[in-house]
């Protein structure tokens, strides 16, 4: 029998957190609920989650998500982190923590889409062994771009590319036309609910730098102006 | 008017009282000195009369005594008074005999006896050689005693004017004794409109010591008798005695010089107010002794009856102080003692203490004056630093840029203490405005987390009716869209807020204005099929420095705006402008409703918005704030109009261009 994964929330709001474990509980996941930073810390001492939700607002702390992450990160690195914002600039804070593995739901939650972000987090572990079977590979996809939609994997000249979910749908969906995609198809692929231009900006940047530390003179995104961004080998 | 000024000023009144304090009290002083002068002359002059007291006989001289004066100046004897020559200032002197039929001057030096005469006559009869008597024309006698007491008779004639002959006359004044001309005796007769003058000199050791000399004047009447008609004599009718001559007491001299001080003159006058000696006095108006003018001739007169005086007379800038004391014989006044000294050297004095007072106080003045200066402009200085400070930690919409660290925080004086209630003030706003950038951040919490649970219970509803109950899914659609407007209205809100944080840590690069226009408006035409997008200029080779992604935001902004408020079927054209070298100035313009003036100035400011154009977003005014800030970012400048051309709005945006790297 499947061993249940445990997913961790740390939300304020109990009828939030009570909305989220029971849509967890639905997929049958075993579910731990903590409404602060001190009760989760205490219990992480103990046991770590497999997964852990968490609202960056904690009661008065109004950091307290990053400290829950930066103590999960020191625990374990590959642990996988959703949280829950709202704003671009939370997004820049977030990535500044340099997570190995994490993801974001803009509020309000979409309990579908953050579904399906869980499920794909466990995808990625769990198909992390097949990974190389499942590589999409086929004439559409530009040269030197290996991208696995299963395990959300990205490969640029061979190098494996670190990105988010988010970052991975945002550079899957520019990669499946030659046209140029607009922001607001962008913001559609993210799943997100309410989405800021901005934000796309935001994800492009980060999505640029990750292939520029492999890849210095890496120019293939390129910016159309009042329009959104388009995935341009030449 | 400024502060530094008007201290100044204030202290300035109080320093000009200064001077004037002293002027008053140098007044006073030489009130005072001249009180005591007044009193040391009084003194000398009753100790003088006491001294001179001792000399009676000198002043019992007869009445018909007459006065030489001691010469001044060199005379010349040319029958001519010359004014301030000659015979200096005793013009005024004459003695004058009979209703002014004669009038003489006497005057003399070591070795002569100056004589002046002046005669009426209107027919002179000069002498005519016919006429062998020396009595037969007008003619002057001169009578003295020599040394042996022997009476001496000299006639003075002449054919006409000029020189004149003297000649020994007998008793008789008719003949000569000898015949010889007496050339030792020289005069000038000279015609004058009255009659005529006789100037001449007479060697005085001829005299007597009893120095006793007389003139009479001679007319002679009839063409051809010629007899002596009237004779005019210094002598007193009958007398047979000549007149004694008066001359300054030398022993009386002698006997007050000791007394002398060099400001003062002594004067001592016998009871016929004839001068009998005069000490000191040189620089001295010398009309004390010659009592001409009406305050002294009252003061003669006065102390003549016995009265001391004492009078203060102002002349000009000068004061004369002049005391007086009688001397006695007995009962009777027999002469008079004046002591004069002018106030020249007491206003000397005061003059010398008046200009250091002045000196003193200027230099007070100017010094307390400097230190004003120095002390005010330092206020003044310290003042405009705490302002410029204050001002620069504050930007324009009142957001505290800097450390709040003011000069003079330290200082325990008012400057100080304002400095400290600046900072305390600054401090507030800081709290304030920091308060207000976390209210949009707290808004945006405490909103959205009502409206997550909401969404879930919404889709937990959707959930549960199954798809099964239509108008169910309807009402919840709605509630869901209703849901995503509350978050865009917040998320601009918090857009808005958090712009000026955002900019500042965005990358700059060079990038081309003239590119990215040219791509922005094509793009655009495909994200909105239905508007009529043009682009006028150039499409590369002008270049900013800023942030591509943040200029495209700025673009969206007035672009959604323009589109707005554009009349449907109408272009919105945007151009760029590049004729000012330096400068990229890009027009954004539409055709529709135009704005009213009022409101065009105050649209950058977020909040004010003044559609009336509904279209289905949230509207907060916000778009064109965000668009304002981004322009300052770039250091430029956003500006709204109604169009000239057309009816319809433009916007103008300018940029500083840079050469590309």
């Amino acid at each position: 029998m499947e061993v249940r994964q445990s997913v961790a929330i740390v939300e304020d709001d109990a009828e939030q957190r009570s909305y989220y474990a029971e849509a967890l509980r639905s997929k049958d996941y075993v579910v731990m609920e903590y409404e602060d930073r001190e009760q989760a810390l205490r219990a992480f001492e103990s046991t770590l989650p497999d997964l852990a939700i968490l609202d960056i607002a904690l009661k008065s702390e109004v950091g307290g998500g990053y400290e829950i992450c930066r103590y999960l990160k020191q625990r374990d690195a590959s642990l996988p982190v959703i949280f829950l914002t709202s704003r671009g600039d939370e997004l820049d804070k977030i990535y500044g923590l340099q997570l190995g593995a994490w993801d974001y739901q803009t509020k309000p939650v979409s309990l579908d889409y953050l579904l399906v972000r869980i499920e794909s987090f466990f995808q990625i572990k769990k198909s992390a062994a097949d990974a190389e079977a499942a590589v999409r590979n086929d004439d559409d996809l530009p040269a030197d771009l290996k991208i696995n939609s299963r395990s959300m994997q990205c490969f640029w000249k061979g190098d494996e590319i670190k990105l988010t979910p988010t970052e991975f749908a945002i550079l899957e969906a520019m990669v499946e036309t030659d046209e140029p995609v607009s922001i607001d198809q962008l913001i559609k692929a993210t799943r997100q609910g309410v989405v800021e231009d901005n934000t796309i900006n935001t994800h492009i940047l980060h999505i640029r730098k990750k292939f520029k530390e492999t890849d210095a003179g890496f120019q293939c995104i390129k910016t159309r102006y009042g329009f959104g961004y388009q995935w341009s080998s030449e | 008017m400024k502060l530094g000024t008007r201290l100044l000023v204030f202290s300035s009144i109080f320093l000009v009282t200064l001077p004037l304090l002293g002027y008053y009290f140098i007044e006073k002083i030489e009130r005072s000195l001249l009180q005591g002068q007044q009193e040391v002359q009084s003194m000398t002059a009753s100790a003088l009369a006491t001294v001179v007291k001792g000399y009676t006989d000198l002043f019992d001289v007869e009445e018909d005594a007459i006065y030489v004066y001691p010469k001044k100046k060199n005379i010349s004897i040319d029958g001519y008074i010359i004014e301030d020559e000659d015979w200096y200032k005793l013009k005024d002197k004459f003695t004058v005999y009979k209703d002014s039929y004669l009038s003489s001057l006497l005057t003399e030096d070591a070795r002569y006896i100056y004589v002046f005469l002046k005669v009426k006559d209107r027919d002179i009869i000069y002498r005519n050689p016919r006429y062998a008597s020396l009595d037969s024309s007008d003619h002057i006698r001169l009578e003295y005693l020599d040394k042996d007491g022997q009476r001496r008779r000299l006639v003075m004639l002449t054919e006409g004017q000029g020189n004149i002959s003297v000649y020994e006359a007998g008793d008789e004044w008719k003949t000569w004794k000898n015949g010889r001309h007496i050339s030792a005796v020289y005069g000038v007769w000279r015609e004058t409109s009255a009659g005529y003058d006789v100037e001449l000199r007479f060697p005085s050791e001829w005299l007597g010591s009893d120095r006793r000399l007389s003139i009479s004047v001679v007319d002679v009447f009839g063409e051809n008798e010629r007899y002596p008609d009237t004779i005019v004599s210094t002598q007193l009718l009958g007398n047979q005695i000549l007149n004694p001559l008066l001359f300054h007491s030398r022993k009386i001299g002698d006997a007050i010089a000791g007394l002398k001080d060099s400001s003062s003159q002594i004067c001592v006058i016998d009871k016929y107010r004839r001068v009998r000696a005069v000490i000191g006095g040189q620089q001295m108006n010398d009309s004390l002794c010659q009592a001409t003018d009406k305050v002294s001739k009252a003061l003669v007169e006065n102390v003549l009856k016995g009265e001391e005086q004492l009078e203060t007379i102002s002349k000009g800038d000068e004061v004369l102080i002049v005391a007086a004391h009688p001397v006695f014989d007995a009962s009777d006044t027999i002469g008079a003692v004046l002591v004069g000294s002018s106030s020249k050297q007491i206003l000397a004095r005061q003059r010398v203490t008046l200009n250091e007072v002045i000196l003193a106080t200027a230099g007070m003045v100017a010094l307390v004056f400097i230190s004003l200066l120095i002390f005010s402009s330092w206020l003044a200085y310290r003042i405009n630093r705490l302002k410029k400070q204050a001002a620069s930690l504050v930007d324009d919409s009142g957001r505290i840029i800097d450390n709040i660290n003011l000069p003079d925080s330290r200082h325990r004086d008012e400057i100080g203490e304002l400095s400290r209630s600046f900072t305390a003030l600054l401090d507030r706003l800081n709290d304030y405005t920091s308060f207000l950038e976390t209210v949009p951040r707290m808004l945006r919490h405490e909103i959205l987390n009502p409206v997550n649970t909401i969404s879930m219970s919404l889709q937990s509803l959707q959930g549960k009716s199954d798809l099964s109950d239509n108008d169910e899914t309807g009402d919840i659609t709605t509630a869901g869209n209703a849901i995503q407007q509350l978050q865009l209205i917040v998320s601009s809100l918090t857009e808005a807020a958090n712009i000026d944080d955002a900019l500042t840590q965005d990358e700059t690069e060079t990038f081309d204005i003239a590119a990215l226009l040219d791509e922005y408006v094509s793009n655009s035409r495909r994200k909105h099929h239905d508007a009529d997008l043009q682009y006028h200029g150039i499409n590369r080779g002008v270049f900013v420095e800023g942030n591509d992604i943040r200029m495209v935001q700025l673009l969206d902004k007035i672009k959604d705006n323009a589109l707005d408020f554009a009349t449907p079927e109408t272009g919105i054209v945007f151009e760029l402008d590049i004729s000012q070298g330096d400068r990229a100035i890009i027009y954004i313009k539409n055709e529709g409703d135009s704005i009213p003036q009022q409101q065009l100035d105050m649209l950058f400011q977020g909040m004010v918005s003044h559609r009336s154009v509904k279209t289905g977003m949230p509207h907060l005014g916000i778009g064109l704030y965000v668009a304002h800030k981004i322009a300052q970012f770039h250091q430029g400048q956003l500006k709204i109009a109604n169009r000239r051309d057309k009816q319809g709005v433009e916007v103008v945006l300018v940029l500083p261009t840079v050469k590309n790297r």
